[in-house]
C-alpha cells in the first residue's frame, strides 16, 4: 500500500505539476545574448511628438557586433543592420531618425578583421546616412503605419487609424557583419532570426550568425516633448546559455523560427502576468499596457491590409481583474480581442474593467488550460494627463522554462 | 500512512506553487519574480509641503491564500524607524502613501473582519494597527528619524543623515513573515533582531520572517507641485532555504554573520548605468542608490557624527559615448549611506551624456602583484533622467555580476 500510494504521489506530482521542477529561466537585472525592446511608436507627422530612443550597451571588455531587426507589430522584419561596439561602447538611437533614414554608423577606423564580411562595402557597419530616402523611406513607413505604400500594396503591419509607426526591436549578438536590409518587394530581410536557411542561429562551430555571449544591456526611453511626457524602462535582457534547451519541442525566445528545438538556446519569457492600474487620483490619465508576445509562428510574409498575419488573432485565455479588497471586478475567458498582436499599446479603459483602482492577471496562452502558451512581456504606463507619467516592468506569475511550447 | 502522504502532497503543491522556489539560480539575482521580501530602495516625502515629493507603494500578494508581511521602515542610515503588520488576503493588493504615514501617522488597516487565527500574536497585536493611527509621540520620533533630525524620545540621538531640509528619506523592507509584532520602533520585529526566543529568521523561513516567495510590488516618487513622476518595480527579493547555507552572501546577512539564515537572493555589487544631462533630458541625471552596509549597527549616534560603518566606499568610472573614460574615482564616497538620491552634476563628470560603472565596493590593495581584495557592498541602483519641469523617467540600472556565493 505504502509503494501505491508513493506511486500515486509521484505521479500527481510529475503529471500536475513538473514544469516547478524544470530548470528556472530568470529574466533578470544582467545583461543578455538578445535585447527585447518590446514597443516603440513614433509621430512620424509631428517632428516634436512622441517617439522612442533606445540604447544598447555592451558591458564586455572585447568589441562585440550585434544584429538590429526593426519588427512591424505583425512581427514582420522590416529592417535590419548591425553595430560595432567597442569595449563598454554604447549606441543610441532616436527612432525617429532611423524613420527618416538615418541608423548608426559604427565601427570606422576599427579593425573589424575578426568578423566576417565586415570589411565588404556590401556588408560594413559604417553608413553614409541618409542610407535610405525618398519611396524606401516612405514604404518603411508604411509597413510600421499598417498602411499600404509607394511601393508595395501589401502591408506588414496593423493599421490603427494614425500614420504612427509601431513595432519592436530585438537586438543579437552575433560574429559576422549582414548588412543593412531594407524591405521592400522582392527584397526580404533575410538576416534576421527567422532565417534557418542560412541559419542565423546554429550549434556553437557550425554555420551561423548570432552567438551565446550575455554582454548586451540597454534602455528604452517613450518621449512626447509636445505632450511633456516621458516613460523609460531597461531594455528585457535575453539570457542565453548554451548548455540548455536541447530540443525537440522546447520553449526559447525565438523558438518559433525554428520548430522549437532549442537552437537559439535563449530563454524564454513567462506566460502570465500580473499588473497594477489606476485610473484617479495622482493618475487622472489612467493606466496603458504595452504588451509584446510571441506569435508561435515562423511566418513573416506581408499581407493584404484587410487580412492580416496567418496567426492573428492571438488569444488571452484569461484576464482576472480585483479591486484593492481583492475581489474580482471583470474575468475574461478565451478573449481574442485584447491583446491580438506581436505588440501592442492597450489602455486599461478599453477593457471595461468595472474598478478604478486594482490589479489584473492574464494568461498569453490559447485556452482555458493554458494550451498553447505564447512569452510575452508587459510594461504598464501611468498617466496623469498632460501632467506626468511613468512605467515600470509588470510581474511574471510563472517562468517561462515550466511550459511546453 | 496515506493520510501523512497526501498531508506532504499537499504541503508540496502549496510551496511549489507558482513555481519559483525550485531550480532558480542565484546569478540572475532578483528577476522580476515574486519574492519573500521586497525592498524598497528609497524614498522621499517633503514634509514640509502638502503638494511636494511623495512616496506611493504597493505590496502584492501573488498567492491565492492569505499571508501576512511585515512592513519595516528604515532611515538612510539603516536604523529601523517603524514597523508594522499588513494581511494580504489571497491576490491583495495593499498600497500606501507615505505622505499618509508621516504626515498624519496613518497606517494601513487590514485584516479586519477576518479569522487572524492561523497567524500567532494577530488576536493581541492585530494588522488593524491601532485603528490606524500612530501616537503623536512616536510620529514626532518618526519624523526626526527620517529627516535626520535630533530625536528627544531616543535620548537626543540621530538616527539619519541631516540633508537640511525637512524631508524624510530612507529605504523600506516588506516581509512575508509567520505571526504578527504589531507597531514597532525600535529593533524588536526587525531582521536586525538575531537574538532572543523569537528571532526574525531561521533558517528555512522558521522564524518571525517566512520564506513563501508570494509578494511584488511597486513604487512609484510624485512630486505633484514639481509635475514629475517615475515608477519602478520594488525590488523582489526570492528566498530558497537549498540556495543559500552556511557562511554566504544574503540579502540580510549582516546581521547574523552572513550564516545564509535568512535564504534571501543578495543583491549586486558592480552596476551600469546611463546618464544624461542635455537633449531632451535637460534637467539631468539622479541616481537613487541603496547600500548594504555590511554592518548590524542599528544604534543611534550623536547628530553630526555619523554610524560607524560611514561613509560606504564606491569605485566610480564614467565614460562617454565614445567609451572612453571621463572620469575615474576609485574612493568615492559620493554614495556613502545606505539609502541616498545623488545628481549627477555633484559627481563632476566633465561629460553630459555616457554611462557610468558604479562598483559598490572597496579594493584594497594585498601588496602582491597590484591585486587587491575586494569588499563589496551590494545594493540596487535607479537612475532618474529629468527635463526641468516638463517630464522625467526612472529605470532600474543592469547588475554586471551577482557575486552570489564568494566571500561575504
Amino acid at each position: 500500500m505504502k509503494h501505491l500510494c508513493l506511486a500515486l504521489l509521484l505521479l500527481l506530482v510529475a503529471s500536475t505539476v513538473s514544469p516547478a521542477f524544470a530548470q528556472a529561466c530568470p529574466i533578470g537585472h544582467q545583461p543578455g545574448s538578445s535585447l527585447l525592446f518590446p514597443y516603440f511608436e513614433v509621430d512620424t507627422t509631428n517632428p516634436g511628438g512622441l517617439t522612442t530612443l533606445i540604447s544598447v550597451n555592451n558591458e564586455s571588455n572585447q568589441a562585440r557586433l550585434t544584429r538590429v531587426v526593426v519588427w512591424s507589430n505583425w512581427a514582420v522584419p522590416v529592417l535590419a543592420f548591425d553595430l560595432y561596439l567597442k569595449p563598454f561602447d554604447l549606441q543610441t538611437m532616436n527612432l525617429r531618425d532611423v524613420l527618416n533614414g538615418n541608423v548608426p554608423s559604427t565601427g570606422e577606423g576599427a579593425d573589424l578583421s575578426g568578423f566576417p564580411f565586415c570589411s565588404s562595402p556590401d556588408f560594413t557597419p559604417v553608413h553614409t546616412n541618409p542610407v535610405f530616402v525618398d519611396n524606401r523611406m516612405l514604404q518603411l513607413r508604411a509597413y510600421l503605419s499598417g498602411v499600404a505604400g509607394p511601393l508595395d500594396t501589401l502591408c506588414a503591419g496593423q493599421f490603427l487609424s494614425d500614420s504612427r509607426a509601431r513595432g519592436y526591436i530585438t537586438v543579437d549578438v552575433v560574429d559576422e557583419c549582414s548588412g543593412l536590409e531594407l524591405l521592400a518587394p522582392g527584397e526580404p530581410v533575410v538576416f534576421t532570426p527567422e532565417n534557418t536557411a542560412f541559419p542565423y542561429f546554429g550549434p556553437a562551430g557550425g554555420t551561423r550568425i548570432a552567438i551565446e555571449a550575455n554582454v548586451l544591456w540597454g534602455d528604452l526611453f517613450y518621449l512626447d516633448p509636445a505632450g511633456n511626457s516621458a516613460q523609460g524602462v531597461e531594455a528585457v535582457p535575453i539570457v542565453a546559455d548554451e548548455t540548455r534547451f536541447a530540443g525537440p519541442n522546447v520553449y526559447t525566445f525565438y523558438g518559433r523560427y525554428s520548430g522549437f528545438d532549442g537552437r537559439d538556446k535563449r530563454y524564454p519569457l513567462p506566460t502570465l502576468w500580473a499588473t497594477r492600474f489606476l485610473n484617479g487620483g495622482a493618475f487622472t490619465g489612467g493606466t496603458d499596457l504595452i504588451v509584446w508576445r510571441d506569435t508561435k509562428s515562423a511566418s513573416i510574409a506581408r499581407r493584404g491590409c484587410s487580412v492580416g498575419p496567418v496567426w492573428r488573432p492571438l488569444r488571452t485565455s484569461f484576464l482576472t481583474a480585483r479591486d484593492e479588497d481583492g475581489g474580482i471586478v471583470t474575468s475574461l475567458t478565451a478573449d481574442d480581442s485584447l491583446v491580438p498582436i506581436a505588440t501592442q499599446k492597450v489602455s486599461v479603459a478599453s477593457i471595461g474593467i468595472g474598478a478604478n483602482f486594482g490589479r489584473m492577471q492574464f494568461a498569453l496562452a490559447g485556452g482555458p488550460s493554458l494550451e498553447n502558451p505564447t512569452e510575452g512581456w508587459v510594461l504598464p504606463i501611468m498617466t496623469a494627463s498632460g501632467r506626468f507619467s511613468l512605467d515600470f516592468n509588470a510581474t511574471p506569475v510563472n517562468d517561462g522554462c515550466s511550459v511546453s511550447p | 500512512m496515506k493520510s501523512a502522504w497526501w498531508i506532504v502532497f499537499v504541503g508540496w503543491l502549496a510551496t511549489a506553487n507558482p513555481g519559483f522556489a525550485v531550480g532558480v539560480k542565484c546569478d540572475a539575482g532578483p528577476n522580476h519574480k515574486p519574492g519573500a521580501t521586497l525592498l524598497f530602495p528609497y524614498f522621499e516625502v517633503d514634509l514640509g509641503n502638502p503638494a511636494g515629493r511623495t512616496t506611493l507603494l504597493s505590496v502584492n500578494n501573488v498567492l491565492t491564500t492569505p499571508i501576512l508581511a511585515r512592513v519595516q521602515i528604515w532611515t538612510d542610515w539603516a536604523i529601523p524607524a517603524l514597523g508594522f503588520d499588513l494581511y494580504l488576503l489571497g491576490s491583495d493588493v495593499q498600497t500606501i502613501n507615505l505622505r499618509d504615514v508621516l504626515v498624519t501617522g496613518t497606517l494601513p488597516v487590514t485584516g479586519s473582519g477576518f479569522n487572524l487565527d492561523a497567524f500567532p500574536g494577530c488576536s493581541t497585536e492585530p494588522p488593524t494597527q491601532a485603528a490606524g493611527r500612530l501616537p503623536t509621540a512616536l510620529l514626532d520620533s518618526l519624523r526626526a528619524d527620517l529627516t535626520g533630525k535630533l530625536n528627544a524620545l531616543a535620548g537626543g540621538l540621530c538616527a539619519g543623515h541631516s540633508h537640511g531640509d525637512d524631508h524624510a528619506r530612507g529605504y523600506i523592507t516588506v516581509d512575508v513573515v509567520n505571526r504578527c509584532t504589531g507597531i514597532r520602533a525600535g529593533t524588536e520585529g526587525t531582521p536586525a533582531e538575531v537574538e532572543g526566543d523569537e528571532p526574525y529568521f531561521l533558517d528555512s523561513g522558521n522564524g518571525l520572517a517566512g520564506d513563501v516567495n508570494a509578494l511584488w510590488g511597486d513604487l512609484v516618487f510624485v512630486d505633484g507641485a514639481g509635475n514629475a513622476a517615475q515608477g519602478v518595480e520594488a525590488v523582489a527579493l526570492w528566498a530558497d532555504g537549498s540556495e543559500f547555507t552556511g557562511r554566504t552572501r544574503t540579502f540580510y546577512g549582516r546581521y547574523s554573520a552572513f550564516d545564509g539564515r535568512d535564504n534571501r537572493v543578495p543583491l549586486a555589487s558592480d552596476w551600469r548605468a546611463r546618464f544624461l544631462n542635455g537633449g531632451a533630458f535637460t534637467g539631468g541625471t539622479d541616481f537613487l542608490v541603496f547600500r548594504d552596509t555590511r554592518s548590524p549597527d542599528v544604534q543611534r549616534v550623536r547628530c553630526g557624527s555619523h554610524p560607524s560603518w560611514y561613509p560606504l566606499p564606491t569605485r566610480l568610472v564614467a565614460r562617454d559615448e565614445n567609451a572612453v573614460v571621463q572620469s575615474s574615482q576609485p574612493d568615492s564616497t559620493a554614495f556613502g549611506l545606505a539609502t541616498q538620491r545623488v545628481s549627477l552634476a555633484s559627481l563632476g563628470i566633465p561629460t553630459d551624456f555616457g554611462l557610468l560603472e558604479l562598483r559598490l565596493q572597496r579594493w584594497t590593495p594585498t601588496g602582491t602583484g597590484g591585486a587587491s581584495r575586494i569588499t563589496r557592498y551590494p545594493g540596487w541602483v535607479i537612475p532618474v533622467l529629468t527635463a526641468g519641469g516638463r517630464f522625467s523617467v526612472g529605470v532600474n540600472a543592469t547588475a554586471a555580476e551577482i557575486d552570489c556565493f564568494g566571500p561575504p
